[in-house]
């Protein structure tokens, strides 16, 4: 790497400050959640293969919730430094050489995180274990095995997921005109080309994601354990379904996002209060800053909701009468709140790296003659609209999930009397609800303080 | 100035008096003051001393939702970089300040599909602000202050990036709020513009200079160059 590569990487504060503490997040959830197989070893033998393919599960649902938090973050990183890419570009940069640039920088980034993240995981696994342990009251010797394995294993992933949010964003850096340097505001890309973009990203890794779920784990974990071969692939096509299910709505969202928003908010009654009308149009036509908020609080419920559902149907195939331990309920309810934690993360990631363009709003609305207390309004309005509008799509989702888990587990379970519902629970229908309620917490949590400094600001 | 950590002095010795229906230009050099100064008088920068009236309210002592209601019901701004909100289509735009101030929404719509109408704006009603091309948003930013009927007008640069039918279209629709009694005030190099102006001050270096009545452009060119440079003869 040139020193003036190094310096740029080091200067690229959005890129530190978006992507650098997701994957750290990711590689140190990873870590733990590998380090949580060790639970396994304070099990009964024959629960050993049903629990290794749960852990899998929930270590995939991790990782989807990592990927969708990261690629979206480099992405939009991408997308706001085209300036700086383009100033290099009337410098005599080639596309090439841009989008080699970025990449690079972006695997910088994740080489320092993913050991600070795994310094974390290796701290933090043992306290995660002594949890469980006391919260499942009997299995006081489970210990935190943080091994070879667990560090290669988040190493690996934690730069996988770079790559790939750094192959969506090298593609931006690899777009940039150098007459865009000279414009005020730089090219756009237009809405089309910005779908398909995120339609083949996405369809890319979920097909990756599928192919892994559902060739590898069943097939190296019933090799092992052929008597709960039905229950692990069942197990697993839920994992597969919660993950499509995540990846096509993810995918989808441009395309029905802003329709849905413009649907159900015409019951606000906006016409009386003009901040609610703001809100709604900042919401609904703010694409690129809306879809990022949206995608990620969807992702987060959708996970959350489905990760419950599948522990709900677990827990009640329990109580039909197979044998389960208090740990792996503790568990089940601790790894679950791992998707919410990184995409929480990657919500304020994303709204603090959008403050430069709510600032911006701010001051626009203050000199159209706006009082300080209708930007704030229109503020929380929008996060309000986000919020409520990627947990109602969420909820279908788990709707969907619950059903198929249910479905499943009432084929191959050995009493015929199981209801097919299984999955359907109050609290997992909560989850999304209360992963509304954080992610809209949060995005007002650092949106309002945002366009309050955008109040204080000079008007020019 | 205030905002910066030591006051900065820009102007001094300013003294200004602008008439309902009055067209006024202020004309210099870049870096002379003249949109600082523009700035001040419509409220958008503090000053530090002396004070600014506008419309029986002393700026100085006006709190922040007093400049809001002014903002939104009797100032329109004209600038060089429209200030429309990203995320509302050009219809929207115009109708903001009429939104804010609470007028209906039926009548204001009216007001804003007539006005873009007269501009031969109807076509980009539904376009966002990143789909405009300069000239474009010039003319929403244009349709909003035509529609928001205000009292004084602050254009700074108003014709800056546009052609030259389209400086003339701005022209006559300053004229034309000129003639309903809006005052009108300018900060501009366009010599012509300045031209049509009921008076025209230069300003150097942030001291005013000339005052002309009605003047053509070459007399404000030759009184610009007097300012500037004095009599080097």
């Amino acid at each position: 790497m040139s020193p003036l590569a190094l310096r740029e990487l080091l200067s690229n504060l959005r890129l530190w400050l978006a992507a650098g503490p997701l994957l750290a997040l990711t590689a140190a959830l990873t870590t733990i959640t590998f380090s949580m197989r060790s639970l396994n070893q304070a099990l009964a033998e024959d629960e050993v293969g049903l629990m290794d393919q749960y852990d899998a599960t929930l270590l995939a649902l991790v990782l989807l919730a990592g990927l969708a938090a990261t690629t979206v973050s480099v992405y939009q990183v991408a997308q706001r430094t085209r300036r700086r890419v383009a100033n290099l570009a009337i410098a005599g940069l080639t596309p090439s050489g841009a989008s080699t640039r970025f990449s690079h920088q972006v695997m910088g980034v994740a080489a320092v995180a993913a050991a600070v993240g795994i310094c974390v995981g290796w701290a933090t696994a043992p306290v995660a274990m002594r949890f469980i342990a006391w919260a499942s009251s009997g299995h006081a010797g489970l210990e935190g095995r943080t091994d070879a394995h667990a560090i290669l294993g988040s190493f690996v992933i934690t730069l996988g997921l770079a790559l790939i949010g750094a192959t969506q964003g090298a593609s931006q850096a690899r777009s940039v005109e150098p007459i865009e340097a000279l414009k005020d505001r730089p090219f756009q890309p237009r809405k089309g080309s910005r779908r398909r973009l995120w339609l083949a990203g996405a369809g890319g890794a979920g097909a990756a994601l599928t192919a892994v779920l559902t060739a590898v784990l069943p097939g190296l974990e019933s090799l092992r354990y052929r008597p709960l071969e039905a229950a692990n692939i069942t197990a697993t096509c839920a994992g597969t379904t919660t993950a499509l299910l995540a990846i096509f709505f993810w995918a989808a969202a441009p395309a029905y996002c802003p329709l849905l928003i413009r649907a159900w908010t015409v019951f606000l009654p906006r016409h009386r209060l003009p901040a609610l009308s703001l809100g709604r149009s900042g919401a609904a036509f703010q694409a690129r800053r809306s879809l990022e908020a949206f995608n990620l609080i969807l992702v987060g419920a959708l996970l959350a909701g489905s990760t419950l559902s599948i522990y709900f149907a677990r827990s009640a195939l329990d109580t039909a009468g197979r044998g389960w331990v208090a740990a792996r309920d503790v568990s089940g309810v601790v790894l679950a709140g791992v998707p919410v934690l990184v995409v929480l993360t990657g919500s304020v990631l994303t709204v603090v790296v959008t403050a430069r363009s709510r600032v911006d709003e701010a001051r626009v609305l203050r000199l159209s003659g706006a009082t300080g207390r209708q930007v704030l309004l229109a503020g929380f309005t929008e996060a309000f609209i986000l919020a409520v509008t990627a947990t109602l799509v969420a909820m279908i989702g788990v709707a969907i999930v619950g059903l198929t888990t249910g479905i499943g587990l009432a084929q191959v379970a050995t009493a015929p009397d199981w209801p097919a519902t299984l999955g359907f629970d109050p609290v997992a229908w909560m989850a999304p609800l209360g992963v509304m309620v954080a992610g809209m917490a949060l995005v007002t949590a650092v949106a309002l303080p945002t366009l309050a400094r955008g109040l204080r600001q000079p008007l020019f | 100035m205030r905002g910066a950590k030591h006051p900065l002095h820009v102007f001094a010795g300013v003294s200004l008096t602008l008439r309902a229906g009055e067209m006024l230009a202020l004309v210099g050099p870049s870096g002379s003051g003249k949109s600082t100064l523009l700035r001040c008088l419509a409220g958008l920068e503090p000053v530090t001393e002396g004070h600014v009236v506008l419309l029986e309210t002393n700026l100085a002592r006006a709190s922040r939702s007093t400049l809001a209601a002014m903002l939104r019901e009797e100032v329109g701004l004209l600038l060089i970089n429209p200030p429309l909100v990203p995320s509302l289509t050009a219809l929207q735009n115009v109708e903001l300040p009429g939104r804010l101030a609470g007028r209906s929404a039926w009548s204001n719509r009216e007001v804003s599909l007539r006005t873009l109408d007269e501009l031969g704006a109807r076509d980009w009603a539904r376009k966002l602000p990143e789909q405009l091309t300069p000239p474009q948003a010039a003319k929403i930013s244009l349709a909003r202050l035509i529609a928001q009927h205000p009292k004084i007008v602050f254009a700074d640069e108003p014709t800056g990036r546009l052609s030259t039918s389209d400086s003339k279209l701005v022209l006559r629709s300053l004229k034309k709020l000129s003639d309903g009694g809006a005052a009108i005030v300018l900060a501009t190099h366009d010599l012509h513009l300045a031209s049509q102006a009921d008076r025209v001050i230069t300003i150097v270096d942030g001291a005013l200079g000339a005052t002309l009545e009605r003047p053509s452009a070459e007399e404000v060119l030759a009184a610009l160059d007097q300012t500037a440079y004095g009599s080097d003869e």
